[in-house]
């Protein structure tokens, strides 16, 4: 388990903040003590009372997931400029989220709904729609926990523990302290994970060029790295045009249609809360953009990493003293558990409220959904663990690419009953259908590459898989909305 | 559970963020409750147009894909996009206040 080449100052450094997250995990539900927690409502949406300040932290540290400062860095480092369509998907998220989340809260607050598909459900009074809408979200989120796990395992690797026995005694923490304190621990822990992100990064992006003689030193090692490698490079080819900006749009719009970020959207107080917020997260894009370009720092740094998934470890390793690395290690792993903390609760509320309550038992009580939905987190983690444990990495990343696709499936169904009376639900089913499973045909057919070419009057166009569904999704639901037969399911108006 | 007591002390600390109304000059908060009720415009127009800007300088890229001119040491595809960050937010702030939201109490 313990390599001869451990750190232990690094590995001291990450034991201490990662005991001291846990212990808040398990205190976390004496947070803002509620009456009880047998109530889904506590336990997984942390009674629906998150203010500005925790919400910032939550969403902030839900969103922005220890992938992203894996992946993100990783991307650049391999293929350039197209790497950094991460910025501009981050920067238009949030006139998303202002234009159509404050709605969604106040429908979801007022009728007491956990989840998405709650709402769908309330708006269409369609069960097959309502647990497409659920379906979507669970099997699209799984393997984004699997991610989280990668992430985990390739800073416990950098400390220098092999094995896997490390990373299922940290999931299991996680996983007991989520299903005791429920939305309250990644709330709570999002706090030390987001500031100790913000400290390394901001230490990392000043004194890293510093080491390296400056920014314009930085991106011409990287120019010059590419140009001795062939492919890539620090600006666009006039053919990613269109990729790099559907890849973003797509992506936005996807953003907050995952079961996490809409708990993070469902805890929180108040459309003023969420409006406030979508001012004040961009500072996280600000973050983003400047670990992105640790993927070019990794040129000028003149490391060698094993896998693009090692630049940011490896980067740390170089350039730090041991103390310092094991703390931004810490903080990734940490900035692992809080996504995954509430990616599995998002994911068991659609389990108890759009299966188990719609099928199983309808009466249940409130405190007997909670109890399902603790259940459902166990389950949900459990079997991302064994996803990582068991199969290929690359299969996670697979599926996650996929479900990124197949969430934004699920946006026409969520967002278009908040402004209008056109779509009916029998036309948004088949519409979802359209999308959801034309999109993973074409992108299986491409060899499960998110990026499919259209051939039109000679001339090729390469866009997101995610978009091309989207479109046809809309097409068919636009469609069929005025097809009388369609439209005979009546509208349920809104409470 | 000192500490969480402190966590709390911290949120009195930092309330709701307090600002001017651009439009009506008026301090949110307290002022608020007195106001009309029901997504009444207090401008004329509403501003919510500003937030397409984003889309339209980030999703055309033939706009910025340029290495010059740098600014500290960052090409222009990379600064121009790191600047959006802070203009879209501002731009998000504007849209906020210049309309009374009607869920907002």
């Amino acid at each position: 388990m313990i390599s001869a080449d451990i750190d232990w100052s690094a590995f001291a450094v990450f034991a201490f903040f990662f005991i001291l997250v846990s212990a808040m995990g398990f205190v976390a539900a004496r947070w803002r003590r509620p009456k009880t927690l047998a109530h889904i409502d506590e336990w997984g949406l942390g009674g629906r009372q998150f203010g500005t300040w925790i919400t910032w932290f939550l969403v902030g540290g839900d969103f922005y997931t220890a992938y992203t400062v894996i992946a993100v860095p990783a991307l650049v480092y391999a293929v350039g400029a197209y790497g950094f369509f991460a910025l501009p998907y981050t920067i238009i998220v949030y006139p998303i989220v202002f234009a159509i989340m404050p709605r969604l809260w106040a429908v979801a607050a007022k009728a007491g709904h956990v989840t998405a598909a709650d709402v769908v459900h309330a708006r269409y009074g369609s069960r097959p729609l309502e647990l497409a809408v659920a379906l979507t979200g669970v099997i699209a989120t799984m393997p984004y926990i699997a991610l989280q796990l990668i992430g985990m395992e390739v800073v416990i690797k950098a400390l220098g523990l092999n094995g896997e026995i490390p990373l299922i005694v940290a999931f299991l923490i996680l996983a007991f302290y989520t299903y005791s304190a429920g939305l309250r621990a990644p709330a709570l822990i999002a706090f030390v994970k987001d500031i100790m992100i913000y400290i390394v990064v901001i230490v990392a992006v000043a004194i890293i060029p510093l080491k390296l003689g400056g920014y314009s030193a930085v991106f011409a090692a990287a120019q010059a790295g590419f140009q001795a490698k062939g492919s890539g490079s620090i600006t666009l080819a006039p053919a990613q045009y269109l990729p790099y900006a559907t890849l973003a749009l797509g992506s936005a719009m996807a953003a907050f249609m995952y079961p996490h970020t809409l708990t993070g959207i469902f805890a929180s107080s108040s459309g003023a809360t969420i409006r406030k917020n979508a001012v004040l997260l961009p500072a996280y894009t600000l973050l983003l953009g400047l670990i992105a370009l640790m993927g070019y720092m990794a040129y000028a740094a003149g490391i060698k990493p094993a896998t693009a998934n090692e630049v940011v470890p490896t980067l740390f390793k170089a350039l730090f003293p041991g103390w310092f690395a094991g703390f931004a290690f810490a903080a990734i792993g940490i900035g692992a558990l809080v996504p995954a903390a509430v990616m599995s609760i998002g994911a068991a509320n659609l389990f108890t409220r759009n299966f188990w309550k719609a099928y199983v038992n309808p009466s249940m009580s409130a405190s007997t959904e909670a109890k399902v939905a603790k259940t459902a987190s166990l389950l949900v983690k459990l079997g991302a663990l064994a996803f990582i444990l068991l199969l290929d990495n690359s299969i996670a990343l697979n599926l996650q690419l996929l479900g990124g696709l197949w969430i934004l499936q699920t946006f026409p169904s969520v967002v278009f009953g908040l402004f209008t009376g056109w779509f009916t639900g029998r036309a948004l089913f088949v519409g979802w259908a359209v999308g959801f499973f034309g999109g993973s045909f074409v992108a299986w057919t491409d060899g499960l590459k998110p990026l499919h070419t259209l051939t039109y009057d000679g001339a090729h166009y390469t866009l997101y898989v995610g978009i091309l569904a989207l479109v046809a999704n809309i097409v068919v639901a636009a469609l069929l909305s005025i097809i009388p037969g369609f439209a005979k399911q009546p509208l349920i108006k809104q409470a | 559970m000192q500490y969480l007591s402190t966590i709390r002390v911290l949120f009195t600390m930092f309330p709701e963020i307090k600002t001017q109304n651009l439009v009506t000059g008026r301090k949110s908060g307290v002022m608020r409750q007195n106001a009309p009720p029901q997504g009444r415009r207090m401008g004329e127009t509403s501003m919510a147009w500003l937030l397409l800007l984003p889309f339209i300088g980030l999703l055309w890229v033939p706009f910025y894909n340029f290495e010059t001119p740098t600014l500290f040491g960052f090409p222009f595809f990379y600064w121009y996009q790191i600047a959006w960050v802070p203009i879209s937010s501002l731009l998000t702030y504007v849209v906020w206040r210049s309309k009374r939201w009607g869920d907002e109490a």
